[in-house]
């Protein structure tokens, strides 16, 4: 029986060799590169009729195989010829697979250097994922950056800003490209474009809001005019607004639709509770996703927030955008106030 | 009563055909070997581990199915066993609806066992599975009914080889049904366009049950669409059984 199971194994074994080397010579004589593999990648319409239902997982394992051309791209000629009809192939396959668009955005405008590829791939990413911020936001980052192009950067900043919820630096890149390009028109024709043409009714409810606030906003930049006037003036800064309109520098108290109030901060800017409400809330989902994230990790949940910091979840916190306010969190419930 | 006991018999012996086993080993490999591809990816291991989880609950369903379904009834004549039933006062119909509810019990375990096993792995890797997840495996389940009553069908008229072919075939077609009317524009207007349009209402569309790539990525589903889908598979479903019966009724055995 021993002497058996011992020719057994050594015949087995000695035929496992002879497999593994005749498959090395059969590679070595059919090695093909990427290039050569992929002229054989059949048109995305024809792929996605007939996998069966497992378009998701073909789309998988194409990005599998496009991380790997990129990187052999990236070492050897690097021309990344077929890169945008993989990422094509791919999208078609699966258009909610955001990663594609994002990373395949990136490699175009920053590997290959093709602009207009590169943003027609993020374009047509956003109908099927219009609440991923990364899109718009590698959008405004080829425009500014590789066109220096900051009119249109602004323009996409303003709607990766406006979606899902975007990091601190996104919202504050936004601003700033806004204030220096007076995007205020931009950002009102983009909204009522998607009052006017989505399906989504709480996407068209997001939008009508946000309208709202570009008003408000540009409202608060010509009462912080009427407000450095009058501190020139006067030497202070009024308490209130109401002293504005007592002094005749204001000739009503403005109205907040949205039922807020205006506040002026110690430096003299006047802000609407309405705009920042919605950034705080923005801010609060975006620190209570990281503090899930956080206890996926460390199985707790963090005793304070800097925690997240030192754990590596995110290089900082946001600060809540009332004047003066800190974060509220209860580390019980691990909910941010 | 009847078809209660044919399908609790059904079950019993479906149960113990070592196929079964064999197909949810290989799914269970799939399931937990999917993590392999997710390392060579750029941090969307968890997406990927969920599509090829999907992808394997429908695919290994589809094959029991297939190949547990098409000798239901096959089987029985072949052995001649239909013979101790088709004597006692019991409807040919009730065969078929008896064997076919045993099936769908069959298929009702191994799909949550299948999801039972990729919920716990995902949530292992740090994942989350969201109420789209659940839609998508529901719709998954719907389809494999579809299935089944075709290959109850198959296994009525001919021989469970032939059987197996014919529905594997039906169910790639299936899924690729809209090939069938988004044709170029010189087609318009004509014949060919007619009778592909006419084939593209009596092939079942299958890629309907499909929303695995809106639970891999966490888009969310309307609860109306799903119910939607459920209606159309039920009513295809209930078509393939009553022509099974009718088969089944004029075979002499």
């Amino acid at each position: 029986m021993g002497r058996k199971l011992i020719i057994a194994a050594v015949t087995l074994g000695v035929a496992f060799s002879i497999c593994i080397v005749s498959q090395k010579r059969m590679d070595a004589m059919r090695s093909r590169t990427f290039e050569q593999e992929l002229l054989y990648l059949p048109n995305e319409k024809l792929l996605d009729g007939f996998t069966a239902g497992m378009s998701s997982v073909v789309a998988d394992l194409l990005w599998i195989q496009c991380i790997q051309y990129t990187a052999e791209q990236f070492r050897g000629d690097f021309k990344f010829v077929w890169l945008d009809h993989m990422l094509k192939t791919i999208t078609r396959l699966d258009p909610y697979f955001t990663d594609v668009y994002q990373w395949g955005g990136v490699f175009l405008a920053m590997l290959k250097h093709d602009d207009d590829a590169s943003i027609n791939l993020l374009k047509s990413g956003i109908p099927h994922n219009p609440t991923s911020w990364q899109l718009p936001f590698e959008i405004a980052r080829t425009y500014v950056l590789n066109r220096k192009d900051e009119v249109n950067g602004a323009r996409y900043m303003a709607m990766a800003a406006a979606t899902g919820d975007p990091p601190q630096f996104v919202i504050d890149w936004a601003k700033n490209l806004q204030q220096r390009h007076n995007m205020y028109d931009v950002e009102r024709g983009m909204w009522l474009d998607i009052i006017q043409h989505s399906g989504d009714e709480s996407m068209r409810g997001t939008a009508q809001r946000r309208l709202t606030e570009v008003d408000l906003r540009q409202l608060c930049d010509a009462l912080t005019e009427a407000l450095k006037a009058y501190s020139t003036r006067t030497g202070s800064v009024p308490a209130s607004l109401q002293e504005m309109v007592d002094s005749g520098d204001l000739a009503r108290l403005p109205e907040d639709p949205l039922g807020g109030s205006f506040i002026i901060t110690a430096d003299g800017t006047v802000l609407s509770t309405s705009v920042l409400d919605t950034e705080k809330e923005a801010r609060i989902r975006l620190l209570n996703g990281w503090i899930e994230k956080f206890e996926v990790k460390e199985r707790r949940l963090p005793a304070k927030l800097d925690e997240l910091i030192t754990s590596g979840i995110t290089h900082g916190l946001p600060v809540n955008p009332f004047p003066g306010a800190q974060w509220e969190y209860d580390p019980a419930t691990g909910q941010v106030k | 009563m009847r078809i209660l006991a044919v399908a609790q018999n059904t079950f019993r012996e479906a149960v113990r055909d070592k196929v079964l086993y064999v197909l949810l080993f290989f799914a269970a490999s799939t399931i937990l070997g999917s993590k392999a591809l997710g390392w060579i990816s750029i941090g969307q291991d968890v997406k990927i581990v969920k599509d090829i989880s999907l992808a394997a609950v429908s695919i290994f369903g589809v094959l029991i199915a297939i190949f547990v379904g098409t000798s239901l009834v096959y089987k029985e004549i072949d052995k001649r066993t239909i013979y101790t039933i088709i004597c006692r006062p019991m409807a040919r119909w009730e065969f078929i609806a008896g064997k076919y509810l045993g099936m769908a019990l069959l298929l009702a375990i191994v799909t949550a066992v299948m999801t039972l096993v990729t919920t716990g792995y995902v949530l292992s890797l740090g994942g989350s599975v969201d109420a789209t997840f659940f839609q998508a495996v529901l719709l998954i389940y719907w389809e494999l009914l579809l299935i089944t009553a075709l290959a109850v069908l198959m296994s009525s008229v001919t021989s469970p080889i032939l059987g197996a072919l014919i529905v594997f075939s039906a169910f790639v077609v299936g899924h690729a049904t809209t090939i069938l009317i988004d044709l170029p524009d010189h087609f318009k207007g004509t014949w060919t366009e007619f009778v592909l349009t006419c084939v593209y209402y009596v092939i079942p569309n299958l890629s309907n049950f499909n929303i695995r790539a809106e639970a891999a990525n966490g888009v969310a589903v309307a609860p109306a669409y799903v119910l939607w889908a459920m209606a159309y598979g039920s009513v295809y479903t209930i078509m393939l059984l009553v022509l099974a019966s009718l088969a089944f009724e004029d075979k002499d055995v």
